[in-house]
């Protein structure tokens, strides 16, 4: 490849990586604050509505760090349990996503650690479901969309591989969009450790991609 | 920049993580070396990889069915949940970094004090055998020294009394107390006659006064009353027992 090549590709990197989400705002929105203040006095109308507009979040972040959605379900309802419970301690003042990504980690923690079999149960029964019906799409799409079904699962694989905190940093900065100092603040540590976490986190995947990458390199070369 | 320094650095400089200047330094430095080059390559392969990361679309009655379990779960037990958060949260923040000194004094106090109570008690709490001799007229009983010893009954009794004086002997003794319970009455009685052996010779021959020795056993409804002197009958023994 040549130089100008990994330099586009360095910047396409940088532009999907720029994708931020919504929930980077460290501002609560007014609506949202009058809501917390309501659910916090018992109002479970109040507390359903954000529920509503924190759902996706909660179960996106939870699918990632379990694998699975039965987990991930379970995970979502102690979250919004763990929200109620304490909502009357959250501070305006700070960032309400973050505070609630902060339970989310937790409760994820507590059942990956409940359930033991963290790294078996991790590569989830979805995904088969997905490739069965992604197989079932036209013929000629068919190897490409299969290459990207095995390279998801591939990334199930190698995320499952990774520490818990090392996870979590990952996929906040990554794929949720924070930014390091507030990853930091989500996971309660220090910017340098979350940034040597990500950096960490990112040499195992490209190890254990790259592996992956040479295997089906070596198959295609023995089928020529 | 060589390639030593810049390895660290590449997974960093993929996604941004990196000051500007230091950015800088390692793009200057990709430019110039194919092996590094390949494995920013590698990185954003993977970064590119890691987007594709998402779950499956969950339909409205998966949030639907979380919403109702969870408002369900808060209208049936709002009172155990409350208390269990307190609980967790007063334990969660006295964990936190900033209060684990503040958490490990407390355990210190907490278990200093504990001890100094329970040493306290120990003494405090009566002895497993108290044996009280009294020796010497029964009138003048009152009148003595009063000897406690935590050694051995048997030395403490040798060694401490004197004709004509009170003798306590307290002994604490924490082996075993069934043991201790049973042997009791053995050790009372061969307190007895030591005390016998060793008083008698200690009287004048010519004293008339009779010599009562008391022992009191861990029973407070035993008690070994002694009796010896000209009272005795000739032919029979020397002294009495009662109990």
């Amino acid at each position: 490849m040549s130089q100008a090549a990994t330099i586009e590709a360095h910047e396409f990197t940088v532009a999907s990586e720029k994708r931020l989400p919504e929930n980077i705002s460290t501002q609560i929105p007014e609506s949202l604050a009058r809501l917390i203040e309501r659910a916090a006095a018992g109002d479970m109308v109040a507390f359903e509505e954000i529920m509503k507009h924190s759902e996706k979040r909660v179960m996106r972040m939870t699918w990632r760090m379990l694998g699975n959605e039965a987990d991930a379900r379970d995970a979502a309802q102690e979250v919004f349990l763990r929200v109620y419970k304490y909502l009357g301690r959250f501070k305006q003042d700070q960032p309400f996503f973050a505070w609630v990504y902060q339970i989310t980690l937790n409760v994820c923690r507590d059942i990956a650690r409940k359930r033991q079999q963290y790294n078996t149960q991790f590569i989830s029964l979805d995904n088969g479901n997905e490739a069965a019906s992604v197989i079932s799409d036209t013929q000629a799409d068919a190897e490409e969309t299969l290459i990207r079904v095995q390279e998801r699962e591939l990334m199930l694989r190698a995320i499952a591989t990774l520490p818990e905190r090392e996870r979590a940093a990952i996929l906040l900065r990554d794929l949720e969009g924070f930014s390091t100092d507030e990853v930091a603040h989500i996971m309660r540590s220090t910017a340098t450790t979350v940034r040597s976490q990500i950096s960490s986190a990112r040499q195992k995947i490209r190890v254990y991609c790259g592996r992956y990458l040479k295997k089906r390199e070596e198959r295609r070369c023995d089928e020529l | 920049m060589n390639c030593k320094s810049v390895e660290p650095l590449l997974s960093l400089y993929v996604g941004r993580d990196l000051e500007e200047e230091e950015s800088r330094l390692v793009a200057a430095h990709l430019q110039s070396c194919t092996q590094c080059s390949l494995a920013a390559d590698e990185y954003a392969w993977a970064g590119q990889l890691l987007q594709e990361y998402e779950p499956p679309g969950f339909s409205d009655e998966i949030y639907a069915g979380i919403r109702e379990e969870v408002l369900n779960e808060i209208q049936r037990e709002p009172h155990a949940r409350v208390w269990s958060g307190v609980f967790s949260q007063l334990v969660s923040s006295l964990l936190q970094p900033r209060m684990r000194w503040i958490t490990a004094a407390l355990l210190l106090v907490i278990s200093v004090t504990a001890l100094y109570l329970s040493r306290n008690r120990s003494r405090q709490l009566p002895s497993d055998r108290e044996i009280v001799v009294l020796t010497g007229q029964p009138a003048q009983a009152g009148s003595g020294t009063h000897v406690q010893s935590e050694s051995s009954n048997e030395s403490a009794g040798s060694s401490s009394f004197s004709n004509k004086e009170r003798v306590a002997i307290a002994t604490t003794h924490r082996r075993n107390t069934r043991k201790r319970e049973a042997n009791a009455g053995v050790v009372a009685t061969n307190l007895s006659r030591e005390l016998h052996t060793k008083v008698g010779p200690l009287l004048p021959s010519s004293d008339p006064a009779p010599m009562r020795v008391e022992i009191q056993t861990s029973d407070r409804n035993i008690r070994i009353i002694w009796l010896s002197g000209q009272r005795s009958v000739a032919g029979g023994s020397e002294g009495s027992k009662g109990l």
